[in-house]
């Protein structure tokens, strides 16, 4: 549904420029200039509070900017009809607990245009549900809950999917899981953004955003960050990043 | 505006519903239960009137010979008349007393009301005169009040005038009339058009407002607003959907008042529902309003007591919109039931037809729109 003109000349999918949302007197996003390219996992880590799910909710048009302008797959945001391409999970699960699994997923395809039964399975298959598809989601493990929600937020195929913690509170295994599932999909050429405040998922992305108070504090791959801040973990990198950043 | 997404919101909202069986069952077995309760209480209410007849009256000679006295007949009419006779002290239930030990009577509760019959009453009545008798009743209880004078003055006009061939008498005189109903037409038939109104408001208005409220506080709302979905689309579905459940529930709560309790109707059942369809939007954008001010279940039950009762008390359910001071019928004139309870009212009891409830269709067409802008408002401002 996008015109190839709409089309970013550098096949970003997400860009913003100084992008700026304040909630009274807390500066929550601050001079964002985010760049995303096509089919990378980009991590925005920080802690609470940073402003990583405020990013999101700018980019998928729930909230507005107080000033810049943010770009996502080519439009200029908040732009509804971009949003059919774009898969978002909240960090709350969510869901309707009092339909099936089955159900969820087949709402949220029928909302983004995509209800065939095909795509559905599919969704379902793809995280393993196939088998608790006709389940009510209320009386699922928070665990099998997680992946409803994944499978509502991938249901559509979007070219840009944004995970809100999608680990949060996720055992380790199904972690592993989900990662394999990112990879896949950035394989198969989706863009996927994804907060996170746990370090050691943050080495399984292409790139990193360190963000604190709003701002972009430090930003390039695992390695990378590591190297420049001359730690051994991203966690100790983070933390240099974040004195470095209050002592300037 | 996609008809696909607003089909999928009021799909998904059915099959919720459908799932929920304690809501089914406020939905459906509700109303009938206390249709049925009200249906009991009412016809049990008129069922037990006892009436005195105070006669000043002797009777007159007909030419023919024959001695008629009105009080006497009286006593055979109400005697053989459905409220009265179905009284279980039938000794009581209809009897020639003196005036002072009727009232007394009346003061005590044992009587209704009594008939005071005046001297050559008659006399008028076979002369072709204006008879006029004198109704009295304790009053002290509206409800009653009225209950007894609706049984008494049908009973009469009937009674009366349906004498013998040989008493050729004319008609009574009464203050009340009752131009529509009929001599079967009791207080339910009066009261059931009014209930499915207030039955189809009442429940799109809680179920919008929980599920609304649901909708944000699980997170789903957000969700939806991640999508292409319009918030056109989201409150056109959720009219859909729940419409669906009005529309259902009235046509289960009609079939059960006119099947069951057996309510007399006239009119156009397709007038009903058009009414019912013009409400429902209303009360489907006012859950929507009001949810965004609850932050829990709970807070939506709390907004009752400020929609739905002044309404309840205000617009023809309990006391007749003409009955009422001139303060509070303008206040009842600002309430979308209040033109629901008219409409149908009209189309139900008096059998009237579009052109004669139009008023009533725009004013509910108007609180439609209202709501409508309403709750687009406050979803734009949530959710930007």
């Amino acid at each position: 549904m996008i015109a190839p003109a709409d089309k970013h000349p550098n096949d970003l999918s997400i860009e913003t420029v100084r992008l700026s949302k304040a909630f009274g007197r807390v500066q929550a996003v601050a001079d964002l200039d985010l760049r995303v390219p096509g089919g990378e996992i980009y991590g925005l880590l920080g802690p609470n509070g940073s402003g990583k799910t405020t990013v999101m909710r700018l980019l998928v048009g729930l909230a507005k900017a107080d000033s810049g302008e943010a770009r996502v797959l080519g439009r200029r945001v908040p732009d509804r009809a971009v949003l059919a391409e774009v898969g978002y999970m909240t960090q709350a699960e969510a869901l309707y607990s009092d339909l099936t699994a089955k159900e969820n997923v087949r709402f949220f395809a029928e909302l983004n245009g995509a209800g065939t039964p095909t795509r559905i399975q599919e969704a379902l298959e793809l995280i393993e549900l196939a088998s608790r598809a006709d389940d009510l989601v209320g009386s699922l493990s928070g665990g099998l809950r997680r992946r409803v929600s994944l499978a509502c937020a991938l249901v559509h195929r979007p070219r840009l999917l944004i995970l809100d913690e999608p680990t949060g509170g996720v055992d380790p295994q199904l972690r592993v899981a989900f990662w394999e599932h990112f990879r896949r999909l950035a394989d198969g050429g989706v863009t996927l953004l994804i907060s996170s405040h746990v370090m050691d998922e943050a080495e399984r992305c292409d790139r990193l955003g360190f963000m604190r108070d709003g701002r972009l504090i430090a930003e390039g791959s695992p390695e990378q960050l590591r190297e420049r801040s001359g730690t051994l973990d991203l966690e100790q990198a983070f933390l240099k990043f974040a004195e470095a950043e209050h002592a300037a | 505006m996609q008809p696909r997404r607003v089909l999928a919101i009021a799909r998904r909202l059915i099959s919720q519903i459908r799932r929920d069986h304690r809501s089914v069952g406020l939905i459906f077995v509700v109303p009938m239960l206390v249709m049925g309760l009200l249906g009991y209480i009412l016809r049990i209410e008129s069922g037990r009137l006892a009436i005195g007849i105070v006669a000043h009256d002797q009777g007159v000679v007909l030419p023919t010979g024959a001695r008629i006295a009105a009080a006497e007949r009286l006593v055979e009419i109400l005697g053989e008349r459905e409220p009265f006779a179905s009284a279980q002290d039938a000794q009581l239930a209809v009897r020639e007393i003196t005036l002072d030990e009727g009232e007394q009577l009346l003061r005590d509760g044992s009587l209704d009301a009594l008939v005071v019959l005046p001297e050559g009453f008659t006399q008028a009545m076979a002369q072709g005169g204006e008879p006029q008798l004198e109704i009295v009743l304790e009053g002290s209880n509206p409800g009653q009040r009225q209950a007894v004078m609706f049984a008494l003055t049908g009973a009469l006009a009937q009674g009366l005038q349906a004498g013998p061939a040989s008493a050729a008498l004319p008609a009574v005189e009464f203050e009340t009339r009752y131009i529509y109903g009929g001599e079967e037409f009791d207080f339910l038939d009066s009261f059931a058009p009014v209930y499915i109104a207030f039955f189809a408001f009442f429940f799109v208005f809680l179920l919008t407002g929980v599920s609304f409220l649901r909708e944000r506080s699980q997170g789903t709302m957000e969700r939806l607003l991640a999508t292409p979905v319009g918030r056109g689309e989201i409150v056109l579905g959720y009219m859909l959907g729940f419409g669906l459940f009005a529309v259902v529930q009235s046509a289960v709560i009609l079939l059960f008042t006119i099947y069951v309790l057996r309510i007399h109707h006239v009119g156009s059942l397709a007038l009903v529902f058009l009414v019912e369809a013009l409400l429902t939007v209303g009360a489907v954008n006012l859950g929507i309003f009001f949810s965004t001010y609850a932050r829990t279940e709970l807070q939506v039950v709390q907004f009752i007591p400020i929609v739905i009762v002044p309404q309840v008390l205000l617009s023809g359910l309990i006391v007749r919109v003409e009955n009422l001071p001139l303060g509070l019928q303008i206040l009842s004139s600002l309430m979308p039931l209040t033109y629901a309870n008219r409409a149908m009212t009209d189309v139900m009891v008096r059998g009237l037809g579009l052109s004669e409830v139009t008023l009533e269709l725009v004013a509910l067409l108007g609180f439609a729109v209202v709501a409508l802008l309403l709750s687009a408002l406050t979803l734009r401002r949530q959710f930007v």
